[in-house]
């Protein structure tokens, strides 16, 4: 007894708190229990329609036919129901206060997330596992297969982890009733898509005998590279949730920045391997457009980021000057972020070149990529991205201050460039009387129109942001040298609070030798530096 | 266990939220910690409590820096935000197993050290009631039990009596003082001044991010001793007695409030004493000459602005 006991309060410990409370309030909440009745009342509906269909008698897919009816009733409880209560939920918990009251447990930012994840599988699963007898029926019905019933329930789970985890993650954004109203509604498009798209492939699974070919490597092969954005969605997700609710003083950037860079060369290798045993490099050329097109999303991010770290997170830059370089990369900052995201964009471009040329398979390419234009498109847009993206930042700073939140600089980065796309034309021809096509090149969406103005729009981007770079090369440069240990900081600190107490020393001595000024009263400066 | 708060800066962009705050708190002492809306009372508190990080400056536990580990803080204070729990469909007693779980309280002693703090804040009989259907006293004692549950010697309340009816708010003061008898330092912010001079051994007050006086509340009223407002109520004349007041020594303001006549004195209660005595040597008949505000407001009213940044 006294065993059982220990074990008892071993596990008990050991469960993610979130989740326990997460559980109780779905049990003792009404929502959940209403789904559930209205969902086993439409799976025995559904069964007992089949069951009395005299036409049942002769078909033989009916089974099948059952199936899909009842795994659309579970996609629409797991995919739908359950991740948006999920959400919801979460959303109306993450009041300023109540995340406050969290973060001084020793409960850490993961763990909320993983407990807010674990517990909607929890109750996706309570629907599953309702359903599963009901599914597993449909086997007598004829027309699909025990293997089958199961492979497409195991699969259907990643439906709902995606979702799951799309609806955390917007709940987790610091937005106000009002937009969180709106990116909710936004975030019916992935959720609706995710599900349809379910249903369509459970269809699509069940034609082509899903239980047959799941052993096969070629199945496998062919969604790896599917397999593959999803784990890196649901990763991503998480990361940039768990970035969501830290707390602002914490280094919010560093694991999404590390997550993506570890993605970067494991996605690389698995592309590069896909390419050598299919002898094609598409999959190649199509991972170096995801991920420029993924890196350039986030330099409006990084942007929107603080340009100088708190002492908490300055505590734990690296002494060594490798090191001190890699985290300026990689540690939240606006400099470090675009840095990395440049960076990861260049190497993205150049590495798989390099590794043709090393393997011997540059034969694959012989005349270029088949995607070039694609490639030129891509690599365009991301400069159009930098170039507004540094401009806005260097807009907020001179012209706005304080008045515009640098962690709103995202939104000036979207009004710039449609400023800077619509405006030159206007500019042109009241001023100039000029309606030339140079008036337009602001415009990245003109890269997609034909090949001239996508090389017009490559040089025009390019120059562009060498302006951009340079208008705010000295804010860059700023960040860099300020990106300094604790320690070192204290140091500085010391060595400038000297110095101003050598220069009040002095004020003081020239103020008691002409008595009538009042310098010497006057406090010294404040030499603490302020955020910028 | 001694709570050093050192330098405390803190800037939101140009605005200056803490301007060089600097107090200490010991174990089992009360400072209540009072000013205007904005001063920067909330943003002290997030920043003791590890919540958020100053511009520079630093707070000592011991002699441990709470920047440098914002773990080792935690483990030892307690916080009560001036907002109250807002979980659905979940009752007392579960949101508070909640936090005993995630504070990493061991599953052998979880329940019991709940239960007592259900006595000892009187959830006891409330327990299985819904944390939604609670009234504002109730949820701040679920608000306190929760900042408790992990025994801090060192505990922050945020305007805890706010919104509260004043039964509740007795009640609550009342807990106060037993924990500060339990040897738990306490800082508790409040506009209730007369409330904290009760319960209050020191004081910090504070406007604009600045700490304008701070110390025991015997040493703040003593640095008072100079200014002194009164209330003076005579059967009739006034009107007169408030003209008459502006033109006489040591009279600071003086206005006609309803029947009542406020008075502001540059002095001390033995120039208080001869105001009253050259009163009633004018004539005016005097029936009520008391000090307007308690000693803690006099200062409070005395010293600050009522700016806000």
């Amino acid at each position: 007894m006294s065993f059982l006991t220990a074990l008892h309060d071993r596990i008990d410990d050991s469960i993610n708190p979130i989740v326990v409370k997460e559980l109780r309030q779905a049990v003792q909440g009404k929502f959940i229990t209403g789904i559930l009745i209205l969902f086993l009342f439409f799976q025995i509906g559904t069964l007992t329609f089949s069951m009395i269909d005299k036409a049942a008698v002769s078909n033989f897919d009916l089974g099948r036919e059952t199936f899909i009816f009842l795994m659309a009733f579970v996609l629409v409880a797991s995919t739908l129901a359950v991740p948006v209560y999920t959400g919801y939920r979460f959303a109306g918990e993450r009041t300023e206060i109540e995340s406050d009251l969290l973060f001084i447990t020793t409960i850490t930012p993961r763990a909320i997330i993983r407990g807010k994840f674990l517990s909607a599988m929890a109750l996706a699963m309570l629907f599953y596992s309702a359903s599963m007898p009901f599914m597993t029926i449909t086997y007598f019905f004829r027309g699909i297969d025990l293997f089958s019933i199961f492979a497409l329930v195991v699969f259907s789970l990643v439906a709902v982890c995606l979702n799951v985890g799309i609806c955390i993650f917007i709940a987790c954004l610091p937005l106000n009733f009002a937009l969180r109203v709106v990116v909710g509604l936004m975030a019916l498009i992935p959720l609706l898509w995710v599900f349809f798209g379910s249903i369509a492939l459970t269809t699509e699974f069940l034609k082509m005998g899903i239980g047959s070919r799941i052993f096969s490597s070629a199945f496998w092969e062919d969604f790896a590279p599917g397999i593959v954005l999803i784990v890196f969605a649901l990763g991503l997700l998480y990361v940039l949730s768990v970035a969501a609710i830290s707390p602002a003083p914490t280094n919010r950037a560093l694991g999404i920045r590390r997550y993506i860079t570890i993605f970067w060369v494991l996605s690389l290798g698995l592309m590069f391997d896909h390419t050598i045993r299919s002898t094609s490099a598409s999959i190649l050329e199509i991972w170096i457009l995801f991920i420029t097109v993924l890196l350039a999303g986030t330099i409006p991010a990084a942007v929107s980021e603080r340009t100088c770290c708190g002492s908490r997170v300055a505590r734990t830059i690296p002494k060594g000057a490798l090191g001190r370089r890699l985290a300026f990369l990689f540690y939240s900052g606006s400099a470090g972020g675009i840095a990395w995201a440049v960076g990861m964009i260049l190497l993205t471009q150049i590495v798989p070149h390099i590794l043709l040329e090393i393997t011997g398979l540059r034969a694959l390419v012989p005349t270029g990529w088949s995607l070039e234009r694609e490639r030129e498109t891509v690599l365009t847009l991301s400069m159009y991205v930098l170039g507004y993206s540094l401009l806005a930042g260097f807009i907020r700073r001179i012209f706005f201050g304080d008045r515009v939140p640098v962690a709103f600089t995202w939104i000036m980065v979207a009004l710039v460039a449609g400023i800077g796309g619509a405006l030159p034309p206007i500019l042109g021809f009241v001023l100039f009387g000029s309606d030339d096509n140079v008036w337009l090149l602001g415009n990245p969406f003109l890269t997609f129109q034909s090949s001239s103005w996508r090389e017009s729009c490559l040089s025009f981007s390019a120059i562009f942001c060498l302006v951009a770079l340079l208008l705010n090369f000295r804010w860059l440069k700023d960040q860099w040298t300020s990106f300094i240990p604790l320690e070192e900081q204290t140091v500085q600190t010391a060595e400038t609070g000297q110095a101003a107490e050598v220069a009040q020393a002095s004020q003081a001595t020239q103020a008691s030798q002409i008595p009538q000024t009042s310098q010497a009263t006057q406090a010294a400066p404040d030499s603490s530096p302020l955020p910028k | 266990m001694k709570l050093e708060v050192l330098h405390l800066k803190r800037y939101y962009g140009s605005t200056k939220a803490l301007d060089d705050v600097s107090f200490d708190i010991n174990s089992g002492e009360i400072v209540g910690f009072v000013g205007p809306n904005g001063a920067g009372k909330t943003t002290t508190m997030r920043i003791l409590a590890t919540l958020d990080e100053p511009s520079s400056g630093d707070a000592l536990l011991e002699g441990v820096s709470l920047l440098e580990h914002p773990e080792r803080a935690r483990a030892v204070i307690g916080y009560v935000p001036d907002s109250l729990p807002v979980h659905r469909d979940i009752t007392v007693h579960e949101y508070l197993d909640f936090f005993a779980r995630a504070y990493g309280v061991r599953c052998i002693r979880r329940e019991s050290l709940i239960q007592s703090l259900e006595e000892f804040t009187n959830l006891v009989g409330i327990r299985e009631k819904m944390l939604a259907e609670l009234s504002k006293g109730m949820k701040q004692r679920v608000s306190l039990a929760r900042a408790l549950i992990h025994d801090p010697q060192i505990l922050l309340m945020d305007e805890p009596a706010a919104g509260l009816d004043p039964r509740a708010r007795i009640e609550l003061r009342e807990l106060v003082k037993v924990l500060a008898g339990r040897g738990k330092g306490i800082l508790i912010s409040s506009h209730i001044l007369t409330e904290l001079a009760e319960i209050c051994d020191g004081a910090l007050i504070i406007e604009q991010g600045r700490l304008l006086r701070s110390g025991s509340l015997g040493e703040i009223t003593a640095s008072e001793k100079n200014w002194r407002s009164y209330v003076i109520r005579v059967l009739d004349k006034a009107q007169n007695l408030s003209q008459e007041l502006l033109l006489m020594r040591n009279i600071q303001t003086a206005r006609l409030v309803g029947q009542d006549v406020e008075v502001d004195i540059a002095g001390d209660d033995l120039v208080c004493a001869n105001l009253l005595v050259e009163l009633v040597g004018k004539g005016y008949q005097i029936i009520e000459f008391r000090p307007r505000l308690s000693n803690l407001e006099s200062v409070f009213m005395h010293v600050t602005k009522g700016e806000v940044q």
